[in-house]
């Protein structure tokens, strides 16, 4: 039973029961977004430099307008929410969404709850491509800034590529992919050490900073490129959630003679998965976990109907990363922790919890 | 005469390993058809060809008249079902749920009134009406066996083909299961194939039987023809005393041969 499923009414038919179950889905849908927002604002102004939630809205009304109304706030403090505290906090829900969503997706072609875009190598090769660029970026200047997240970027997808090759040559099936993506997964991490093992102290801090995942630093325009990404891959996932309801709920065959195309199905996925979480990754490093976790708290509490499940877990996912990295940024202050790290700490003892709790009808 | 679902000179091959050697079926529509064979003969690689799941290396699958391969996967799926001997269960989805993926070649983005009442229908057929909204992992075999069932006939197609789908079943609901495929099959002439390897159950609840072994058709007809103690003892590699009680087909295999 998942937190959204009620015990049978015998005296209710079955039809109406299931739409009831329905509309509870999308209230929870509306409500937890309802509830990120009000947690991001809250957060947004929480930190060192304090600032009202009223300086907020002037400030989100000032640009959301486009000058027409004007903040009358103190200018310090309307940088720090410009360029500091917002950046930070809009990128947290878009990683965590993506991250999650990319998650949900690769667990069901995968039908492996155990699954995270990491587990196809993806974490481990954008790494090595940063690690690279840390070590060797000096006079590739034209690129400047995006250096090192275009490198990750194209190493995500390079591994990515490979894994899909393999699994393509092979039909396409799941365990393949698994399989070539954890190999992988090994390749590029023993790299990442071989490439760590001849830089000098500086580079090595930079490498293992990234590998950490951080949301330290992140600028506007990071936060609108991984937007639009995933503003575009979450409809297009969205469009085929009964697809991938038919394959996890029955598997391959019985998909087939459903009449879907699984092959086309899972490559689908399989790319909508690799470019949110690989975008992400490449701005804000291997923030791990999250893609794990976050799709396991949404179908525990609203089930494994994709129709909801998708949208949901991204909510999760967001939800997840915006707490950890407020914690991060707040516990120790002024020390800031990797998010990275807080949502590991955050999220096993989480994650534990729940395979307890659910074990029985969840993990048989 | 025109055949509703026509299999000519099927050969399949794993490898070097030939499973289906030339095999040929021709099914009226509505006739059910039982499928038999000792473990290995090839009954569901002739399951997974007949559904087009499977590509014959060489030979024809039609249905009415029209190779599999020409028509569409999505019409393909609202005229042909298929109730796998077991599926995987690694995600919390409901026992309704799970019968409205039946509907999927059916509906647009998500289930129609009418789709709904369909599920309806086959859940209380089942007699699954009780478990509607369990998770299909707190089920017994039986139980899921029987949603996998109820699913294939939420499809409403005019060809249902079931591998095993009694293996996991008590002997009260082996018979209650082919109960309702035999009636579905006769009230709505749906043609089946049943694989199936009780030989007393296929006998009882199918118009013709087909005996495989090592992928070629060793007998096929009526059951008294093609379940002989001779037949079954060259296929099975047992001796079998065959009988009726009360008119109902009895196998009682006695020894192994060596």
């Amino acid at each position: 039973m998942t937190v959204l499923h009620r015990p049978q009414d015998p005296s209710l038919d079955m039809a109406r029961q299931y739409r009831a179950h329905g509309r509870r889905a999308i209230v929870i849908i509306l409500a937890s977004l309802a509830g990120l927002i009000l947690i991001a604002g809250s957060v947004a102004v929480m930190g060192i430099a304090q600032t009202g939630i009223g300086t907020l809205f002037a400030v989100i009304a000032e640009k959301a307008s486009f000058g027409l109304l004007t903040a009358n706030a103190d200018p310090q403090q309307t940088r720090v929410l410009i360029h500091l505290r917002l950046p930070r906090v809009v990128m947290a829900i878009i990683a965590g969404a993506a991250l999650s969503l990319a998650g949900v997706l690769m667990q069901a072609i995968t039908r492996n709850p155990l699954v995270s875009p990491y587990t196809i190598g993806v974490s481990s090769a954008a790494a090595f491509g940063a690690s690279i660029a840390i070590m060797f970026g000096v006079g590739f200047t034209s690129v400047g800034i995006y250096f090192v997240p275009l490198t990750a970027f194209l190493f995500a997808l390079g591994c990515a590529t490979l894994v899909f090759s393999m699994a393509w040559l092979r039909g396409m099936g799941a365990q393949t992919m698994i399989l070539t993506g954890i190999a992988l997964m090994y390749l590029f991490s023993a790299m990442t050490a071989a490439v760590q093992f001849v830089a000098t102290q500086e580079q090595l801090a930079r490498v293992v900073h990234w590998t950490f995942g951080s949301l330290n630093g992140v600028r506007w325009d990071a936060v609108a490129i991984a937007g639009v990404t995933v503003a575009l891959v979450l409809p297009l996932a969205q469009l085929r959630a009964w697809q991938l309801n038919a394959l996890t709920a029955a598997g391959d065959d019985v998909a087939r003679s459903l009449g879907i195309n699984v092959a086309l199905l899972r490559g689908q996925a399989v790319v909508f998965s690799v470019v949110v979480s690989a975008v992400v990754i490449s701005f804000v490093g291997v923030i791990g976990f999250v893609g794990l976790i976050g799709p396991h708290v949404a179908r525990l509490i609203i089930g494994g109907d994709h129709r909801f499940l998708l949208p949901f877990s991204a909510i999760c996912g967001a939800m997840l990363l915006l707490l950890a990295d407020t914690a991060g940024r707040l516990v120790f202050s002024p020390t800031v922790i990797p998010v990275g790290i807080v949502v590991a700490f955050v999220g096993v003892p989480l994650f534990l919890h729940l395979i307890l709790s659910r074990r029985s009808e969840y993990y048989a | 005469m025109s055949h509703h679902l026509l299999l000519d000179d099927v050969h399949f091959r794993y490898g070097a390993r030939a499973v289906l050697s030339g095999v040929s079926l021709r099914l009226a529509r509505g006739e059910v058809l039982g499928l038999v064979g000792p473990n290995g003969a090839g009954k569901s690689t002739l399951v997974r060809t007949a559904l087009g799941l499977a590509r014959p290396a060489s030979g024809r699958v039609q249905l009415d008249g029209v190779d599999l391969s020409r028509i569409a996967p999505r019409e393909r799926a609202r005229r042909m079902a298929y109730v796998p001997q077991s599926s995987p269960v690694s995600f919390p989805v409901t026992v309704f749920e799970t019968c409205l993926l039946g509907r999927t070649p059916h509906m647009g983005a998500t289930p129609k009134p009418r789709d709904i009442a369909i599920v309806e229908e086959m859940l209380e057929r089942l007699r699954l009406q009780d478990f509607a909204f369990r998770s299909m992992g707190e089920l017994s075999g039986g139980e899921h066996q029987r949603v996998m069932l109820a699913r294939a006939l939420a499809q409403e197609t005019e060809l249902i083909v079931l591998d095993e789908p009694t293996s996991a079943l008590d002997i009260g609901n082996q018979l209650f299961t082919l109960r309702v495929v035999a009636d579905i099959a006769r009230e709505r002439r749906v043609t089946a194939v049943i694989a199936i390897h009780d030989l007393s159950l296929a006998a009882r609840f199918t118009d013709r039987l087909m005996l495989l072994h090592h992928g070629r058709v060793e007998a096929e007809g009526a059951w008294e023809e093609t379940l002989t103690e001779a037949t079954i003892s060259r296929t099975y590699g047992v001796q079998a005393e065959i009988g009726l009680l009360r008119g109902v087909p009895v196998f009682a295999p006695y020894e192994a041969l060596t």
